[in-house]
Parts: C-alpha cells; sequence; structure tokens
C-alpha cells in the first residue's frame, strides 16, 4: 500500500467499515515512518503518526458500533474510551478539513454514545508515582532537570507520554467524573463467582437497531414527556408518584394523561429500517 | 445530560493563614540547599501533606509539566521554585477527572501574574482540540452544551507584612482567574495604601 492508498482508505471509512482489514495499513505506515525517521524528516514522521492514529480511531469506532450491535455493551464502553483518549492526543496536532477521516463525526458522537449509558458511579483508585521514565528517552523524570521533551508533542513519530514504572497503591474511591471510565462496577454472582452485568442498556440498544453505519449522523435530545399510567401500575395512589416530584401519586400525575419522565429523543440523517418501533419504554 | 458529571462546586473559600516562605523552607523534608532556593523564590509550587496518612510530602499528577510550564513562561520578576528534595520527588495520582493543579504561595508583588500563569496553564491542560477542529465538531455538535471541567487550585498570598491569605478555589475552569482576581483586588483594596502592590503600580 502506497502512502496515497492509505489515505484514500481512511477517507473511504464509510464504505469499507464492513469489510475493514487495516493490516497492511499498519504495517506500511509503520515502514513509512520509521523510513521518515531515518532520513530526520519529522514533519513527515508527525503526519504519518496521525495517520496511525487516525486509523486506530477509525478501527475502533467501527469495532465499537459492532460491539453494540452484538449487545456487548461494556465492550464497546471500554473502546470509546480509548478513542477518547487517541482524538485527545490527535487534535493537537491534526487540523482535518471537510470531516475528510470522520474525526469530526467521531468526535462528536464519542459523548453522545457515552450519555447514553446507565453507568453513574466508577471506582477510582488512587495511586502514588514514585518512579517515572520519559517514553521518548528513557531517562527517570527529574524535576529541576527535565530530559527536554514534552508531554504530548510528537518526537521521532511517537507521542510523548510519562512511564509510571513504580508506584504504590494508596486508596479506592467511588466518583461520578472518572478520568478512567473503564472502572465500572458490576454485581458478583455468587452462583457461577463470576460478575453480572446489572445495567439497563436499552437506549444503546435502541439506537444501533436503527443505526445502518456507524458514519450515520445521529443526536440526542434529553427532554420530559407523559408515559402511560398502565407502565406504573406496580405504584398505589397513596404512593409517592414515579415522577419524584414528592408528592402521593393520586395527587400528582395520576391527575394527568400520563407520569411525567425522562425521555431521550434520537433524530437520525438516515431513515432507520422500516418496520422498528418509534417508541419504546425501558421499563 | 451526561451523567458522569457532578453538580460542578464554583466554591472560593478565602481564609488567613500562619504560612510564608520561611515556614516552608524549615521544612524537616528541605535541604540547606534547597533551603535557600525556596527563600529566593516568589512562587513556590507546595506539597501536599498529610494525605491519606501518608508520611510524605506529595505533589498532584502532572506537577513536573506545571513546574516546566511555569519556569519557561514566567516573566523575569518571576522567581519559581518547588518546596521538595529532587530524591524525594512524587506525585499522587487521583484519577477524579477535577483537575488538581497544586498548592502555590507567592508573594503579593506577584500574585496577579501568578494567577495569569496558572490559568494559561489550566487554559492549555484543557486545549485538547485545537480551535479548527473545535469549530468542526461544533458543526456537527450544534447546540450541545461543551463538557465544563473543573479545577482545584491553593493560592497562598504573602503580603509585606507577613500575613497570609490563602485563596482555595475548587470550580470551573474558565472561571479560575475571573474569580481568583476579583478575590486579589477585594483583598488588595482593603490594605493600607503602603502595603498594597496594586497601588504602587496604578
Amino acid at each position: 500500500m502506497s502512502l496515497k492508498e492509505i489515505q484514500s482508505y481512511l477517507r473511504a471509512a464509510p464504505e469499507n467499515f464492513g469489510k475493514r482489514d487495516s493490516t497492511g495499513a499498519v504495517t506500511e505506515l509503520k515502514r513509512l515512518k520509521a523510513a521518515a525517521v531515518a532520513a530526520s524528516d519529522q514533519s513527515l514522521a508527525k503526519y504519518l503518526w496521525c495517520l496511525e492514529t487516525i486509523l486506530e480511531i477509525q478501527d475502533n469506532f467501527i469495532k465499537t458500533f459492532f460491539h453494540f450491535k452484538s449487545q456487548e455493551f461494556f465492550d464497546g464502553w471500554c473502546l470509546l474510551e480509548r478513542i477518547e483518549v487517541s482524538l485527545s492526543s490527535l487534535h493537537d496536532h491534526f487540523y482535518e478539513q471537510d470531516n475528510e477521516f470522520q474525526i469530526g463525526l467521531i468526535t462528536a458522537h464519542v459523548p453522545r454514545y457515552q450519555s447514553l449509558f446507565p453507568y453513574v458511579y466508577f471506582a477510582s483508585p488512587e495511586y502514588l508515582q514514585i518512579e517515572k521514565i520519559c517514553n521518548i528517552c528513557q531517562k527517570p523524570i527529574s524535576i529541576r532537570n527535565p530530559c527536554g521533551h514534552r508531554v504530548g508533542q510528537i518526537y521521532n513519530g511517537e507521542y510523548c507520554i510519562r512511564l509510571v514504572t513504580k508506584m504504590e497503591y494508596v486508596g479506592m474511591a467511588m466518583v461520578k467524573s472518572p478520568v478512567q471510565k473503564y472502572s465500572v462496577p458490576f454485581l458478583h454472582d455468587p452462583q457461577t463467582g463470576k460478575s453480572k452485568d446489572q445495567y439497563n442498556y436499552s437506549l444503546v440498544k435502541f439506537l444501533n437497531e436503527r443505526l445502518q453505519s456507524p458514519f450515520h449522523d445521529w443526536t440526542v435530545t434529553w427532554t420530559q414527556a407523559r408515559h402511560p399510567h398502565s407502565k406504573f401500575k406496580f405504584v398505589g395512589r397513596n404512593d409517592p408518584c414515579p415522577c419524584k416530584s414528592g408528592k402521593k401519586y393520586k395527587k400528582c400525575c395520576l391527575q394527568e394523561e400520563g407520569v411525567i419522565q425522562p425521555h431521550c429523543k434520537f433524530t437520525f440523517s438516515v431513515e432507520p429500517p422500516a418496520g422498528l418501533p418509534n417508541l419504546e419504554y425501558s421499563y | 445530560m451526561d451523567k458522569m458529571k457532578a453538580e460542578p462546586k464554583n466554591v472560593l473559600v478565602i481564609e488567613e493563614v500562619q504560612e510564608s516562605f520561611e515556614t516552608w523552607a524549615n521544612q524537616a523534608f528541605i535541604s540547606a540547599e534547597t533551603r535557600e532556593l525556596v527563600l529566593k523564590s516568589n512562587l513556590l509550587l507546595i506539597p501536599i501533606l498529610g494525605f491519606r496518612e501518608l508520611p510524605i510530602p506529595v505533589f498532584p499528577v502532572c506537577t513536573e509539566e506545571l513546574f516546566q510550564f511555569i519556569k519557561e513562561t514566567s516573566p523575569k520578576e518571576i522567581v519559581p521554585e518547588i518546596c521538595i528534595e529532587e530524591k524525594d520527588y512524587k506525585e499522587l495520582a487521583l484519577h477524579s477527572a477535577l483537575l488538581i493543579v497544586g498548592g502555590f504561595l507567592v508573594t503579593a508583588l506577584v500574585a496577579p501574574v501568578a494567577v495569569d500563569l496558572i490559568a494559561e496553564y489550566i487554559k492549555r491542560r484543557f486545549l485538547k482540540q485545537s480551535e479548527n477542529n473545535v469549530k468542526a465538531a461544533k458543526e456537527i455538535i450544534l447546540q450541545e452544551e461543551a463538557e465544563k471541567d473543573e479545577v482545584k487550585v491553593e493560592l497562598t498570598v504573602v503580603e509585606e507584612s507577613g500575613k497570609a491569605l490563602k485563596f482555595s478555589y475548587e470550580g470551573p475552569a474558565d472561571d479560575f482567574r475571573k474569580n481568583i482576581n476579583a478575590a486579589l483586588k477585594a483583598s488588595a483594596d482593603k490594605m493600607p495604601v503602603g502595603e498594597n502592590p496594586r497601588k504602587h503600580l496604578e
């Protein structure tokens, strides 16, 4: 594969996502980058790093789409986080024109997908980082005598980070705003001895049943709607209203045509397949 | 709606504290050589002491980058230093989306410049997308509200008289500069003219 062919392959992601094999592109990008570094062409090496990152982002975005199709929601969730990290690295070094490689679309869709997940609390480990090295020069990090490589910059076609080589566990906290979103707590099933996924993924499921391509645009709007009383037959007249107003059911939503509930509305750029209902209740 | 974002705090607490460059220079974990550096400085990065009963001073993760940024971008009137020995420098990673920038001790004269430096660092930390990419993304996102990043900063300002005021801010990153500057101005306006560094500049 030539560089031009790799660029075409990346531009064609909306067409090739179902039959994609990036092995050749990955190998060739590595080879081209090594040649650029050998020729001291830092600019080309950096551009090739950008293409490598774009390839990884596209591949992970497509895999996420198929994880959701297969109802492997947590696997897809973890990939969304990896895409988020890659996008964060890429954005400082790459300007995309006219959504050429779908980076603009992916940037917009990752937080939208994440907003549909039911996860609220996350485990947040606390660590003491005792020793770190620079991934570019492998030198230990010194507070007063820095190696000169800046985190987030590209050197020889590699993204500069710090590698923690020695650390100590300090504690664990449950947080709502985690840095690492993969630390989702699951229930333990005593019968199987394995973890059990207790979450309701109806929103992600509803969306992906209607999406025919990961590169079709969609938006989500959060609002409120009255859901039929037939869905709340288990609630007594004198019980608290399911709308969480704090009033009794009979003195609140029971006097109306339905119960006020959070409502999620999707807008699709491409009409979903025929035969699927337009409205679903998640309970 | 983003379920992962907790309610933003936006809190600024101001309190008088018994802190100075001398109190930090005299810490047991500081050598005589570093003591001199600390006393010569007017912007000092100070460690967290006693976090979860840790017996050692620690700094928030990425302090190394913050210190290099301050050293490289400070105007000449700023003399930055970090209150730790090279061998004892350790970072604490809390893995929460709240960015704990750290603790700073500054003289009143350089406090406004220090706030600008810290605000610029915060801006760069959160500038994950170039302006062009943000523009491109916004065309697709349309009216979706951007996630608000939050920061925690503790800035202790030491006046010539020895009085020290600690400004503890936790809230939206965008509001840090505005809120701290307003609080600094309010406290400076209460000072006698002779002790007010802003009055010298007017």
